[in-house]
């Protein structure tokens, strides 16, 4: 018989498409009980008189698993998309003989055309629990398993719930539909509307239901927040306490120690200053020079043939107070605080500096008149 | 050869070469996979990719000035002390005293081979596009590489302590106190005064942290040591993995775009 030819996948969907159109109303019934017993359409898929007896034992149009066909649907299992077809292929076998025995019958309408008898007679057995807007291939097999138990499925992929649709609604439009409905495409299924229905019942989560909803979004969440502070304590670990360094404040002697002019140079290497006398302004001073020069930094060495200051690095050149007459330097060099302590010596204060270009030189507290 | 026969089939071979010789193709494909160090390399390679005119090679030599300077910096670590009171004769030391002393100017030839090959090879990427997209972050992390290429030069120009190390730290450094709000002597430095209280000084600013200290003293020296020695080339090693695995992916060395 020529109803023996396989059907296409797409054909056999499209023919379910059709089918749930006109079958819905009467697909719950099927759904829940997916398992009951039908007709063993297979088993006779040529001979015309048992299947047009089995048809009118069927709930009108519906296609019912069989249990050998269809046992995993029954027994609680996930029927795989071959069995679907298949039942599919054997319920428009029936179909078919059905719709040549019965031409009026009230079968869905694509079972009642011979052109479209196969496609049109198969349907996949899932009343879709769904609205019939979804029609695309996932929806159509998502409702056959519908009924069987479901697979392992997380939270986050678990399908919205369906809404229920009215069936009166299907029944009008399925008389007009089915008349093309076996070879047309079926309508494009309103996919966002559906969708923001499902969104719509669920609220949106809020950040910190995301960041403590679970034993691991918790764990994840004290990761996070212990490796932020973590790099904030190692941002000021690199940066020490505690520092060795030679103690700013240190005698040099007496005044009688710096004769009038002169430079002293004995304490460059290890305190890095030189103690000068010399004439500024018209007044006679004893100041404390800093020896870094004002360009980048590196220590000048006093020439005292030409009475001046002279860095090696890029030839700075500085007069013995200091001011800057030459070279890169942008700057006098800097003053250091001088005063008398206790015992009568001059005691340097290396923390405490003094610009020339700022005015501070005119501070007393770095020099000593003498 | 019996005794040949015999040891590659003892235990004791077969537990360290598990593949036969690779004298065949489908056992130099083997090895090519098995092999810790071989499977780094992709089993085969376009002819483009070796094509000498093309590629200069320069990245490849400058991955092996790495290797040599590890190789030699490890070395040269079992003779030197970072303390002000041995970095310097320790230096001398293993200029004329040490055995294959010979490493210490290696090394040091090795560092300014490296940061040449690898200008050298910036250029070669230049001229032959291959910084075009899909490549453009390559191209970054490969700046990012020569960056640290330059602090490991830095850094380790100052381990000898001798006068020309302590003067280039001391102006390079200088330059970090002129950083624009975390320098002590920079624009905006007073941006983070909190409650009256400065928060960036000669204490506490991006130089106070570069050299652990005011000045460049013991502190620097061992920063500087711990810097070049480990934490620059982990940094390193982490980049150019990452570097070479998008060459792979992105078709091979000098594949057409």
């Amino acid at each position: 018989m020529a109803d023996k030819k396989k059907m296409s996948v797409a054909e056999v969907l499209a023919a379910a498409r059709a089918q749930k159109a006109g079958s819905s109303p009467e697909s719950d019934p099927a759904a829940t009980a997916p398992a009951a017993v039908s007709e063993p359409a297979e088993a006779v898929p040529t001979d015309a008189s048992p299947a047009a007896d089995t048809p009118a034992a069927k709930p009108a149009g519906k296609a019912t698993p069989k249990p050998a066909a269809k046992p995993s649907g029954g027994a609680g299992g996930r029927p795989s998309v071959a069995e679907i077809m298949a039942l599919a292929r054997a319920k428009s076998a029936g179909e078919s003989q059905e719709s040549t025995a019965k031409p009026a019958a009230p079968k869905p309408v694509p079972a009642a055309k011979p052109a479209a008898e196969k496609p049109a007679a198969k349907q996949t057995a899932k009343p879709a629990p769904k609205p019939a807007v979804a029609r695309d291939t996932a929806s159509i097999l998502a409702a056959a398993r519908a009924g069987a138990k479901p697979g392992p499925v997380s939270k986050s992929d678990a399908p919205p719930r369906p809404v229920a649709k009215k069936p009166v609604i299907e029944k009008a439009s399925v008389e007009q539909a089915p008349a093309k409905a076996a070879a047309a495409v079926p309508p494009k299924p309103l996919k966002p509307a559906a969708k923001k229905g499902a969104e719509a019942e669920e609220d949106r989560r809020g950040f910190l239901e995301i960041a403590l909803g679970s034993f691991m979004a918790m764990g994840f969440t004290a990761l996070s927040v212990t490796g932020g502070l973590f790099s904030l304590g190692l941002a000021r670990f690199f940066f020490p306490n505690v520092l060795a360094e030679p103690p700013s404040r240190f005698k040099v002697g007496f005044k009688e120690g710096f004769p009038v002019g002169k430079v002293e140079t004995k304490f460059v290497a290890q305190y890095g200053v030189w103690v000068v006398n010399s004439d500024v302004g018209g007044q006679q001073q004893i100041y404390a020079l800093k020896t870094v020069c004002t360009h980048l930094g590196c220590t000048p060495n006093w020439l005292e043939a030409e009475q001046k200051f002279k860095c090696p690095c890029h030839g700075s050149g500085f007069y013995k107070d200091g001011v800057n007459f030459e070279g890169p330097a942008p700057r006098p060099l800097e003053r250091y605080a001088i005063r008398l302590s206790d015992d009568g010596q001059l005691e340097v204060d290396k923390s405490r500096s003094f610009q020339e270009e700022l005015g501070q030189w005119a501070d007393p507290e770095c020099y000593i008149t003498v | 050869m019996a005794i040949g026969e015999t040891i590659r089939n003892s235990q004791i071979w077969k537990s360290i070469f598990r593949h036969p010789m690779p004298l065949d193709r489908r056992n130099r494909i083997v090895v090519m996979l098995t092999n810790f160090f071989l499977h780094l390399h992709p089993v085969s390679i376009k002819k483009q990719g070796i094509a000498l005119s093309f590629t200069w090679c320069m990245g490849g030599v400058t991955f092996f000035l790495f290797l040599v300077e590890t190789v030699t910096g490890v070395l040269l670590m079992f003779y030197y002390r970072p303390t002000l009171e041995w970095a310097y004769n320790d230096i001398l030391a293993l200029r004329d005293v040490t055995s294959l002393g010979i490493l210490r100017e290696l090394h040091r030839w090795g560092a300014h081979a490296m940061v040449i090959t690898t200008w050298l090879h910036m250029y070669r990427v230049f001229l032959t596009g291959s910084y075009k997209p899909p490549r453009e972050f390559n191209w970054v992390i490969g700046v990012i590489l020569l960056l640290l290429t330059l602090l490991l030069s830095f850094t380790g120009y100052l381990l000898p302590w001798d006068q020309l190390a302590i003067w280039a730290i001391t102006v390079g450094s200088n330059m970090a106190r002129a950083t624009p709000i975390l320098g002590y002597e920079g624009p905006g430095q007073q941006l983070l005064t909190i409650g009256g209280i400065d928060m960036i000084t000669d204490a506490s600013d991006a130089r106070f942290g570069l050299l652990g200290a005011r000045f460049v003293g013991e502190e620097t020296l061992n920063r500087f040591y711990v810097l070049h020695c480990i934490a620059i080339p982990l940094a390193v090693a982490l980049l150019l993995a990452i570097h070479f695995w998008r060459v792979r992916k992105d078709g091979g060395i000098s594949g057409p775009l």
